[in-house]
């Protein structure tokens, strides 16, 4: 019996070589966009920009978190007291954790184990074990929690408290504050270099950043941006955040060195949350108004492309997977 | 004692004033109007126009005029309408026909209960939706009838 080689001409093994080669190559991974008004998840693949599938998900999605693998994304329904749990290799809903108050903001912990739920009207976050998820702790955190980040090594989770105008830093094994930081007017979104040493929290009423030395514990900057900023996103560098600004429309740009804006990119209306894809360098923002995500170019600074999604996009939080599922 | 309670709840009145429900609403609406773009937007850009076409204009202010995009955006800072938090935004774009624009009109808003459920009645989504509706259904025949017919 011949063995496979002998069947396989040099030609043929070069091509299968090639096409994964290829496959490797241009396997991207995907940014998942809620859709308020649809109450639906649209799924963009990166390679391509373009809407790949619409999983429906619970009433009126607003935050993501992503799996560290990029083999589930979590989406919290505020309006159904709910979270869906995606598996992204089948592109549907694989579980649904119940809550009886209104989830917004969700982070993961670094190894997946842990999701953080901050619940906008009981003023408390929960830290539910993504492996059973009716193993939950809460923590009592100031007014109307919003956006959350964790540090890199997975021992502190930042919280913007919208209406107390803060920062809570929490201590993730004992679950406890370690202390709170007083940022400017209506904090929202909050994002965190990837060497973990600033926190930037984002100032709706007061449109600013609060910049949060992480090792003094301490803002040591406060950066004008647009008109009611939402969210922010840092390239991967640190070098770059970028700030959507819900009423200005538009994305500032954040020279981080230097605390302060040097571009203004306009975008569709009312951009919410924004996130940058470290594979493509390039940054996308969803359009709440227009039902689109807006894709600029990292390098240029220019508006690339625009994505029709479902109704009232807003993608709060990490909603761009690292790697493919 | 009295006394003391109305202190209290006056205090209190600036901290609740702020915050709102975690989702915001959205209206959008279009009418086409018999006039070439750059009328309408004359007309839409001038803000001493404002109240012979909006309904209930108290409170409304003035946030941007782009003369590039054709985009005119103004906000709520204060109403008696059953919304919160109201910003709102028209273009104005060529056709369909010859001679013809159109102008969109998109408000972004909350409802005015800003606290946990069980909601107020009246105060809900539902009354806030209902209420930019109606602004917008009161408005743009009055734009429409301002441009056309100058009056």
């Amino acid at each position: 019996m011949p063995s496979a080689s002998t069947l396989l001409s040099t030609p043929a093994i070069f091509g299968l070589l090639l096409c994964a080669w290829v496959n490797t190559a241009l396997a991207q991974p995907y940014a998942y966009i809620t859709n308020q008004g649809s109450n639906s998840v649209s799924v963009i693949d990166i390679a391509d920009d373009k809407v790949v599938a619409t999983i429906p998900v619970g009433k009126g999605p607003v935050g993501v978190a992503v799996a560290g693998d990029g083999k589930a994304v979590y989406i919290s329904n505020v309006e159904s007291n709910s979270i869906s749990i995606l598996d992204t290799q089948q592109n549907r809903v694989s579980g649904e954790i119940k809550l009886t108050g209104s989830p917004v903001g969700l982070v993961l912990s670094p190894d997946d184990s842990t999701l953080y739920v901050a619940d906008w009207f009981e003023d408390q976050v929960l830290a539910i074990d993504t492996r059973d998820t009716t193993s939950r702790r809460t923590i009592l955190v100031g007014t109307a929690p919003a956006g959350m980040v964790v540090s890199k090594d997975g021992r502190q989770l930042y919280i913007a408290n919208r209406d107390s105008n803060d920062v809570a830093i929490v201590d993730t094994d004992r679950l406890q504050i370690i202390q709170h930081i007083a940022v400017g007017k209506h904090p929202y979104g909050l994002a965190i270099s990837s060497d973990g040493a600033k926190v930037y929290a984002v100032n709706v009423y007061g449109n600013s950043v609060s910049v949060i030395d992480v090792k003094r514990s301490s803002v040591n900057a406060t950066i004008p941006v647009g008109d009611h900023p939402y969210c922010a996103t840092v390239s991967p560098d640190g070098g770059r955040v970028y700030v959507s600004n819900t009423q200005g429309d538009s994305v500032s740009v954040i020279d981080a060195n230097a605390n302060r804006v040097f571009a203004t990119i306009p975008v569709n209306n009312t951009p919410e949350g924004i996130g940058y894809s470290a594979t493509n360098h390039k940054i996308y923002v969803a359009s709440w108004a227009d039902d689109t995500v807006s894709v600029i170019d990292a390098v240029s600074n220019k508006p690339l492309a625009s994505i029709p999604t479902g109704k009232q996009s807003r993608s709060f939080g990490q909603f761009i997977a690292a790697t493919p599922p | 004692m009295k006394k003391l309670l109305i202190i209290m709840a006056a205090l209190l009145l600036p901290l609740t004033a702020a915050a709102h429900g975690p989702s915001p609403q959205k209206v959008e609406k279009e009418i086409v109007i018999k006039a070439e773009p750059a009328k309408v937007w004359a007309v839409l850009k001038d803000f001493n126009n404002f109240s012979k076409w909006h309904p209930s204009p108290e409170g409304a202010a003035l946030k941007s005029v782009d003369d590039g995009l054709m985009k005119f955006k103004y906000e709520y800072t204060e109403t008696k309408l059953a919304f919160g938090d109201y910003n709102s935004y028209l273009t104005v774009k060529a056709g369909p026909g010859a001679g013809e624009s159109t102008v969109t009109w998109v408000a972004r808003f909350y409802r005015v209960y800003r606290l946990n459920p069980p909601i107020p009645e009246g105060q809900d989504d539902e009354s806030a939706i209902k209420a930019a509706n109606g602004v917008m259904d009161a408005g743009f025949p009055n734009l429409k009838r301002l441009i056309e017919e100058g009056k």
